[in-house]
């Protein structure tokens, strides 16, 4: 219930400022020109480009709607009161972590209408690989809040959780580039942690148990890392 | 200064402790990366070592004062703590990563490998080593490092290396690669290479045929590829030839051109065979497809003849329509195998308005279960009809029978031209009613003729090129070869092909979206955005 509780504020001062709607409507605009113009140029009844393009951009965008959840309460030093209130700091981050989860979902339930588009243009479509997609960018969007939340529990500066959080998600987007470098048992441990490697295989249209595995451990340990990061505020 | 002084001294030890602690763990990543330099790692670790003795030296305490204040015991505390989860993270991702479960969203399994090819890899039993050449990055070296990790998944026999040959040029000229995207299949000391335009088809630029789409097709070259550096054995299979028969080298409806293709990429040597004097003994399968003339006596002799030897095999396919006396005679009188004149009508190819079109209905044989098990079908055309009677010394299988709602029609040919109005009537006590068989297949036992096989067809038209595409008819007849030729490891059902889907995309089709998804959509959230903002600071 303190989770709910926590989720349910954090959702209230998202959606009744104006913040949400403008970055949904940016990014909306992006992931729509983007959308647009893939399938003007290449005329293939595919949406693997478009659920490529909206992941980048949400790695680009989900920094800005993470980087204030505990920074804000640091800087306004609400989170004392947090911390001294009966509420575990498990649940203070679980609690904010949905409540920008929530969010991401309404982000991504906005995307729908491409595929419908598509399927408008193209009635044989081929949805397996659009459903799969979807499931790969909600499993990579909780991978990349939880980033985020652990960003913020590390500073009281929004912009300092925001770049954080920000070259943590490029690091871990680029790391499948490490077995190319280094062609030996160490780059392919390196590359394993690639969450882009992981998502790729979604957008093929595969669903496979180990990579649902990998986001939810990913998740859990940063959540569990930021969970440690607050804890540790009571007594460093 | 003496105060500045003891503070340098007080810090020292700390940052000692603190670069041991790095040259600890530059050794270990030195030890991982480069396990032919280990003397670089030992030096590292000596560093690290050294840097903590002077840290003792300087401040004898420094590590009970690092490692056990209670500032210390809480961060080993958390540091235990993260290591422990990220350590039952890592070996939960393992068994997930090794005990996977995965399904393929796609459409008829694209990313999937198909059963040949995984029943390939599972019976797998020497080693197979794959090299392929593909610069970094390239979306062609993606799309065949996908496919090598899917046969990794399936053997662990199989093994594979990408090498770029822009980074890597001597392992390229050591290998004698003569094009980037080659790709090498080494088996002890065979070696099969697979060329690009056998893993890649692109459309001629000039041929502006819309269905003439770009295709993966590296599957089923790759895992030819594999039977053939394993087995080393090329099956031969022979088109008999000088009766009208379809040509396996043309490209017209009723040539065989493409069945040619798919049978070498199965690993079969195809040649033609006139008969004129003996049948060449390494020819392991004879087909006789839809010849248009009857054989001469003294070509069945040989024919027979040929058939007599161990391990030589039959397949025959007569379309309706042609009479063929001899060759009828032949399959009765050694395979008990009857070539009816009855035009096979199935109500199916009523409906649709093409009375001669006929979809059979599979009948388990190990020819046909793996296509059965994948729920698929197969398309004839003016198929005739099959009875059988048992004779000594052979097992008859029927494969391919047509469908309930079937009948079998008696003097459909009027002047040379089939009476379509007349298919459309069953004749009680004149037409024969279904189910009737398409295909049999006939074992001999070696007492018979060294244990040969042999598979009729009512039907030659399924496998030609017009029709050799359709739904699951290229398994069906590959399947058949692979099954006389004694080939039961590429009984299956074929790889299929990966096509890049295209819409037609029209310009106001494209403003259409344009102006919704860029523009309209946006602002529609805007203005909810602007409402409840205006709502909420109105309360």
């Amino acid at each position: 219930m303190k989770v709910l509780a926590i989720m349910k504020r954090e959702l209230q001062s998202f959606f009744f400022s104006p913040i949400a709607y403008i970055v949904f409507a940016a990014f909306m605009t992006i992931v729509g020109y983007l959308f647009w113009i893939v399938l003007a140029t290449s005329k293939m009844a595919t949406l693997e480009p478009m659920l490529y393009n909206a992941a980048f951009i949400l790695l680009l965008a989900s920094p800005v709607l993470t980087m204030r959840l505990i920074s804000e309460e640091k800087k306004s030093r609400t989170i004392e009161l947090l911390l001294t209130s009966p509420i575990s700091p498990a649940e203070i981050i679980l609690g904010k972590f949905l409540a920008c989860f929530v969010l991401y979902c309404v982000l991504i339930a906005l995307t729908l209408q491409y595929p419908l588009f598509m399927w408008h243009y193209a009635p044989d479509l081929d949805w397996g690989p659009i459903i799969s997609g979807y499931i790969g960018l909600l499993l990579l969007g909780a991978a990349f809040i939880s980033v985020g939340v652990f960003a913020s529990t590390l500073t009281e500066n929004q912009i300092i959780a925001a770049m954080i959080s920000f070259g943590s998600l490029v690091l871990f987007w680029i790391l499948g580039w490490a077995k190319h470098a280094f062609e030996n048992a160490f780059g392919q441990m390196i590359s394993n942690l690639s969450v882009f490697d992981r998502y790729a295989e979604f957008l093929r249209g595969i669903l496979d148990s180990g990579n649902v595995v990998f986001f939810a451990v990913f998740t859990l340990t940063w959540l569990f890392l930021a969970t440690r990061a607050l804890e540790s505020d009571r007594w460093r | 200064m003496n105060d500045k002084r003891k503070m340098k001294i007080s810090v020292l030890p700390y940052i000692g402790i603190l670069i041991a602690f790095a040259c600890f763990i530059a050794a270990g990543i030195i030890y991982l990366n480069f396990p032919s330099n280990v003397n670089s790692a030992l030096y590292t670790l000596g560093l690290g070592i050294i840097f903590v003795i002077g840290s003792m030296i300087l401040r004898p305490a420094v590590l009970k004062e690092v490692f056990f204040s209670r500032k210390t015991l809480l961060w080993v505390n958390d540091i235990f703590l993260i290591l422990i989860i990220v350590g039952i993270g890592v070996v939960l991702s393992y068994i997930g990563f090794r005990r996977n479960f995965r399904y393929d969203f796609t459409y008829n399994q694209m990313f999937s490998l198909s059963g040949q090819t995984i029943k390939v890899a599972r019976e797998l039993d020497k080693n197979v080593k794959v090299t392929a050449f593909y610069p970094q990055g390239t979306a062609e070296g993606t799309a065949v490092e996908d496919l090598l990790k899917e046969y990794k998944r399936h053997s662990d026999r199989f093994s594979y290396t990408i090498i770029d040959p822009v980074r890597d040029p001597l392992t390229t000229r050591a290998m004698n690669i003569k094009q980037v995207g080659q790709i090498v299949v080494q088996c002890d000391t065979n070696r099969v290479d697979v060329g690009v335009s056998d893993l890649f088809y692109a459309p001629n630029p000039y041929n502006r045929n819309p269905n003439d789409k770009p295709k993966f097709t590296g599957e089923q070259a790759l895992t030819s590829a594999i039977v053939n550096v394993t087995s080393g054995i090329k099956r031969v299979i022979s088109f008999v030839t000088g009766h009208g028969e379809g040509s396996i080298s043309g490209f017209q409806g009723r040539d065989l051109g493409l069945l040619n293709e798919y049978l070498v990429s199965e690993n079969f040597e195809v040649t033609e065979t006139k008969i004129t004097d003996l049948i060449d003994p390494k020819v392991s399968v004879l087909v006789i497809a839809n010849p248009q003339q009857d054989y001469l006596d003294s070509e069945i002799k040989i024919i027979k003849e040929f058939l007599q030897q161990k391990d030589k095999n039959l397949l025959m396919a007569l379309d309706y329509g042609v009479s063929l006396p001899n060759l009828e005679s032949f399959a009765l009188e050694n395979y008990g195998v009857l070539f009816n004149s009855d035009l096979t009508v199935d109500i199916r190819g009523l409906q649709i308005g093409q009375p001669g079109v006929v979809a059979p209905e599979l009948v388990d044989h190990a020819i046909t279960t793996p296509l059965k098990e994948k729920k698929l079908s197969n398309l004839m055309y003016l198929a005739r009809t099959i009875s059988t009677e048992e004779k000594t010394g052979t097992r008859l299988s029927v494969l391919v029978t047509s469908a309930d709602q079937s009948w079998g029609k008696r003097n459909a040919v009027n002047n040379g031209q089939i009476k379509v109005a007349d298919l459309r009537d069953f004749k009680e006590g004149v037409d024969v009613r279904g189910p009737l068989n398409l295909g049999v297949a006939v074992e001999r036992n070696h007492a018979v003729a060294s244990g040969s096989k042999a598979i009729f067809f009512a039907d030659a038209d399924f496998f030609s090129n017009s029709l050799i595409k359709q739904l699951a008819n290229r398994d069906l007849i590959i399947n058949s070869m692979n099954w006389a030729a004694g080939q039961m490891q590429m009984v299956s059902v074929r790889a299929r092909v990966l096509e890049i889907p295209q819409i037609d995309f029209k310009p106001e089709s494209s403003n259409l979206v344009f102006t919704v998804c860029v523009f309209g959509a946006p602002l529609l959230v805007m203005l909810f955005g602007g409402i409840v903002y205006m709502v909420r600071r109105r309360v």
